[in-house]
């Protein structure tokens, strides 16, 4: 193993390299720690479901602020000091340069603190982290979205980007749904999805719900419904492990090849950066490999989702 | 080897077989050997044939009814034939009065002990690596990896615990390896807590302190304990809650381990598997045998003796003699 | 090649130390061999084959502090008159006593906690932690063998950001500012298996300066730069051709000692093969799922990072994990993606026999056989290796 050819790359950095800042990808602004979060201010908190609520936040640092940018797709560490950090996708748009948002659900210990903050209240941000949607290379194809529940998170950011870029793309098509309508994240971003011409947005829930005149039906059994062509498309599906499992073989069903089909992955994680251990899927790291897989990758690593 | 050691190894061998062959259970746990005959290691057999290889000599101190807690059969509903000394059935009756194990589910050989070796001690009496202990009568041969032979008494190498044993004979059991020892008489031991004892209560502090000072974190002691049944889960690294600190350092390691004892006590007889299974030998059978004293001495209480028996702390008696005497 | 004798090693000791924090295998209290500091009333242990953990932790501690804070008022989130209007009050307050509102840790515990004072760690200066906060004090470690210099060098490639990934500031701090003196194995046992690894009792991977025990002293080799400004010391003396002839025969005793237990050949493609095998529920049987065989190991390296709150002070820092801990990969929904014994026991070998290799080129595993030795039930490393190897052959021959 150690016979074998060290390319340029293959070898251990140092100091200068970090300080350089040069061929590595810094979470922080002190140069080579990693490990250490950028403070941030609370701008705005949106609360999307009875458990979800998105913050807006806001590098305290302004050259931080304006200096900041990331692929759609990737992650960001969001901590409260005295509780703990924990991964989210960053899902405001790439061109939004005031402020980022993360959207959290209650569940855990983080995810608590994080919904007791209020507006003007303090978090620790590192980000952005691990690798986004390939969203260059799919120039030119028809896109096909869907996602359920607070997966909507992790794809929204790809999806505003997309349509930012809508001419970029060939025709695109969102398909979201949720138990209830009550737990439709993003309902400003619905609204004006419904209201463009150029994609075809579907929005389904569970079951029948007192005042929702809108379809009924869980996610995959709509997408075989909706039977999109695979020719030139790639679908890009984020949501419950258990709605995933069913729409990878719809997709499956309809003709796609495992090359066209995206997801993101979650894991517990701890750094963010590849050395803590506990991310991994065979031998690559969701945070830093991942989050973003195409099926294609994911049929080549140990099933240990 | 005594006779009677050769008797009780060659019944547990006919015992596992005839389970495994009436099909009684999935898989059948005893000792075999390991990677040098002086290791004695658990061994899980699954096929009649394979049943020669089991052991037993006076280096089983293997406590095997930990692999019978929650999480730990593999698959999880498997029926299992297990092997027991004394102070592992006492382990395996705590769990059965709690019914945290399937009486139906287990096969249980009892195998009375005459005691078993304190390996490591026996090991610091030689630098050179020990890669054989035989037994000849009272005699231990011990054989290095340099060649270096040495006869030992057989007495003089008992752990502290198996020298006033107070129940060589398993407690609970299906079948019995060989013919039950005299059941020795009197009030219980508990050995090697005199010089702490006398100890001021300064002093009680720093010699906890020094030898928690250097635990490492590793969880073998909560892991291998066959009464820690919550092994997983542990509040000892819960951050939800978050209640012990999950810093190495001297005060919350004490803090750890003194969760782990109150966890388990009324349910430890001090088998002394976390004593044994630790990597750095902190002398944990302080904390687990002094919590016995105290039970016995304050509740006339001792774990594991009778299935039938409630609990200590499911219990309550007018006359127990607790707080201030 | 340098002489040192075997009367000299206080006086090198002694020397050493007015420049560095020297380490050294010290015997404790209750006989265990563990790294500890040198001072002139300690002896060095190096008669002992391996000390009990390698000296990781001088680079690596088990508890390294990223942050630190303070807080500078605590209020009870339980009081009914506890509402923004107070929160806004309590900022002001701590605004006019000439603190700065860092971060507002919310009321999980019932408590508000207005935070100031953010520090780069225990060591640090204020300031979050630049490099220079770090601990930066040199250090010497003497006394270790090749089995745990390799490890640690397999160490440096997952903290030196090898292959283009981050760089660890705390672990590289420490490491640049460590020197390795190393003793070639005077008695290996049963359980080392190094040379299967291709590594060896007189190995020089990770390895400043080599000293090998022969009659009446060591033979001491400069391997790195670092080594060679180090033996420059007077204490070192010219070596005689027979000290050299000494020590190949001494280095030459310990090869003869270290048994070849496996084949690497054929390890990685037989975990790959075998990843979904129902063998690893046999091997892990008398796997009780405890920490012993990471902590006690040179290369293994996982941790966790959490935040604890004490008394008004707050701290994030990085401990040790392990991947047997059931809870290393629990997510916060419940889903645990190795929610099993033996999925847990199959990730430590498939890291350092194939994930690891297939990231970094090398291997993280040096062959001390600790595992093996302090493992509650002797869980064999050797025979896990051996078994997986067949799988590969199984799936050929089927094939």
């Amino acid at each position: 193993m150690s016979d074998e050819a060290v390319s340029s790359e293959r070898r251990r950095l140092t100091f200068a390299d970090v300080e350089l800042g040069s061929s590595i990808a810094r979470a922080a602004r002190y140069a080579g720690n990693p490990y250490l979060p950028e403070t941030a201010t609370v701008v705005e908190i949106i609360q999307e479901t009875p458990n979800i609520k998105s913050f807006r936040v806001r590098f305290d640092d302004e050259q931080v602020q304006a200096g900041f940018s990331f692929q759609p797709g990737q992650v960001g560490q969001l901590g409260v000091l005295g509780i703990g950090e924990a991964t989210f996708a960053i899902n405001s748009s790439p061109s939004e340069k005031e402020y980022l948002q993360f959207s959290v659900m209650q569940a855990g210990e983080v995810t608590i603190g994080l919904h007791c903050l209020s507006e003007r209240d303090k978090v620790g941000v590192r980000a952005p982290m691990g690798r986004g949607f390939p969203v260059e290379e799919w120039k030119g194809k028809n896109l096909l979205y869907v996602m359920g529940g607070i997966g909507s998170a992790a794809l929204r950011a790809t999806i505003l980007y997309t349509l930012e870029q809508r001419a970029e793309y060939q025709d695109i098509t969102i398909l979201y749904g949720a138990r209830t309508p009550v737990d439709l994240t993003y309902q400003y971003d619905i609204d004006e999805w419904e209201a463009r011409s150029d994609i075809n947005t579907v929005i389904t829930v569970d079951a029948p719900f007192p005042g929702w005149d809108g379809r009924v039906g869980f996610v995959p059994a709509v997408l075989e419904e909706l039977a999109p062509a695979p020719a030139n498309t790639v679908a890009v599906t984020c949501g419950p492990p258990i709605m995933i499992k069913f729409v990878l073989q719809a997709l499956q069903k309809l003709g796609f090849a495992d090359e066209q089909v995206y997801t993101t992955l979650e894991k517990r994680m701890k750094c963010g950066i590849g050395i803590c251990g506990r991310c991994n899927l065979g031998p690559k790291y969701v945070c830093v490999d991942g989050p973003v897989f195409s099926l294609a990758e994911l049929r080549d690593l140990p099933d240990e989702l | 080897m005594s006779g009677a050691e050769i008797a009780r190894q060659d019944r547990i061998r006919e015992l596992a077989r005839q389970a495994l062959t009436e099909g009684k259970v999935d898989y059948f746990i005893g000792w075999k050997a390991g990677h040098v005959p002086s290791e004695v290691i658990p061994a899980f057999v699954r096929n009649v044939d394979e049943c020669d290889m089991l052991l037993w000599n006076p280096l089983c101190h293997h406590n095997l009814t930990t692999f019978l807690k929650r999480k730990m059969p593999d698959p999880p509903d498997a029926r299992i034939g297990v092997c027991v000394k004394g102070c592992d059935s006492r382990t395996l009756v705590a769990l059965l009065q709690e019914t945290l194990v399937d009486k139906e589910r287990l096969y249980v050989v009892g195998v009375p002990c005459d005691g078993i070796i304190d390996r490591r001690r026996l090991e610091k009496a030689f630098s050179d690596e020990v890669i054989d202990i035989a037994f000849q009568g009272e005699q231990v041969v011990v054989t290095t990896r340099g060649g270096e032979t040495k006869e030992l008494a057989y007495e003089e190498l008992l752990l502290e615990q198996c020298a006033s044993c107070d129940f060589p004979n398993p407690r609970y059991y299906d079948d019995l390896a060989g013919e039950l020892l005299p059941q020795p008489e009197g009030p219980p031991r508990f050995p090697g807590l005199e010089e702490y004892e006398a100890l001021s209560a300064e002093e009680k502090d720093r010699v906890l302190a020094d030898a928690f000072a250097t635990c490492i974190r590793c969880f073998a002691c909560i892991h291998v304990c066959p009464v820690c049944y919550c092994w997983d889960q542990c509040v000892n690294r819960s951050r939800r809650p978050a209640l012990v600190g999950q810093k190495v350092a001297a005060k919350e390691n004490l803090m750890f381990q003194m969760v782990h004892m109150f966890h388990v006590a009324g349910r430890c007889p001090s088998c002394g598997a976390c004593d044994r299974s630790c990597p750095v030998e902190i002398p944990l059978y302080l904390l687990h045998r002094k919590m016995n004293k105290e039970l016995f001495e304050m509740l006339g209480f001792q774990a594991g003796l009778n299935v039938e028996d409630k609990p200590v702390f499911q219990t309550f008696n007018i006359d127990d003699a607790l707080g201030e005497q | 090649m340098k002489f040192l004798a075997r009367d000299q090693l206080p006086t090198l000791l002694a020397d050493l130390s007015t420049a560095a924090e020297v380490w050294v295998p010290v015997k404790q209290q209750n006989g265990v061999v563990q790294f500890d500091r040198w001072a002139p009333d300690v002896d060095v242990e190096l008669d002992v084959f391996l000390a009990r953990q390698s000296p990781k932790e001088n680079v690596f501690p088990q508890t390294e502090t990223y942050l630190e804070y303070r807080y500078l008022m605590v209020c009870s989130a339980q009081r009914p008159e506890f509402t923004d209007q107070t929160r806004e009050e309590l900022r002001q307050l701590v605004e006019s006593e000439g603190g700065e509102v860092v971060a507002e840790v919310p009321p999980v515990a019932q408590e508000l906690l207005l935070v100031a004072d953010v520090g780069g760690g225990s060591q640090g200066e204020p300031g979050l932690g630049s490099a220079a906060g770090m601990d930066d004090s040199a250090q010497i470690i003497l006394g270790l063998r090749p089995c745990d210099a390799r490890g640690l060098s397999q160490m440096d490639n997952v903290f030196g950001g090898y292959g283009g990934f981050y760089f660890d500031p705390y672990y590289n701090v420490r490491r640049n500012n460590t020197t390795i003196i190393a003793v070639t194995c005077r008695t290996p046992r049963s359980t080392c298996f190094c040379r299967a690894l291709g590594g060896s009792p007189a190995g020089t991977e990770g390895v400043d300066v080599l000293m090998t025990e022969i009659e009446g002293g060591f033979a001491v080799e400069a391997v790195t730069p670092k080594g060679e400004s180090l033996v420059e010391r007077s204490v070192f003396e010219k070596a005689q051709p027979e000290v050299e002839e000494s020590a190949v025969a001494a280095k030459q005793a310990a090869e003869a000692g270290v048994n070849v237990p496996f084949e690497l050949d054929g390890v990685r493609e037989g975990l790959k093969a075998g990843f979904d095998s129902p063998v690893w529920h046999d091997l892990a049987m008398r796997c009780i799922s405890c920490g012993t065989c990471t902590y006690v190991c040179p290369s293994c390296y996982c941790f966790n990072i959490n935040d604890e709150i004490v008394e008004g002070t707050g701290e994030r820092f990085r401990c040790w994990d392990n991947c047997f801990n059931p809870m290393y990969t629990l997510e916060t929904s419940g889903h645990n993606p190795r929610e099993s014994k033996h999925a847990r026991f199959r990730n430590r070998f498939s890291h350092k026999f194939w994930y690891y290799p297939d990231k970094y080129d090398s291997l993280l595993c040096s062959g001390c056989g600790r595992c093996i030795m302090y493992c509650p039930t002797h869980v064999d490393i050797r025979e896990v290796l051996r078994t997986m190897s067949a799988e590969t052959t199984a799936e050929k021959g089927e094939a």
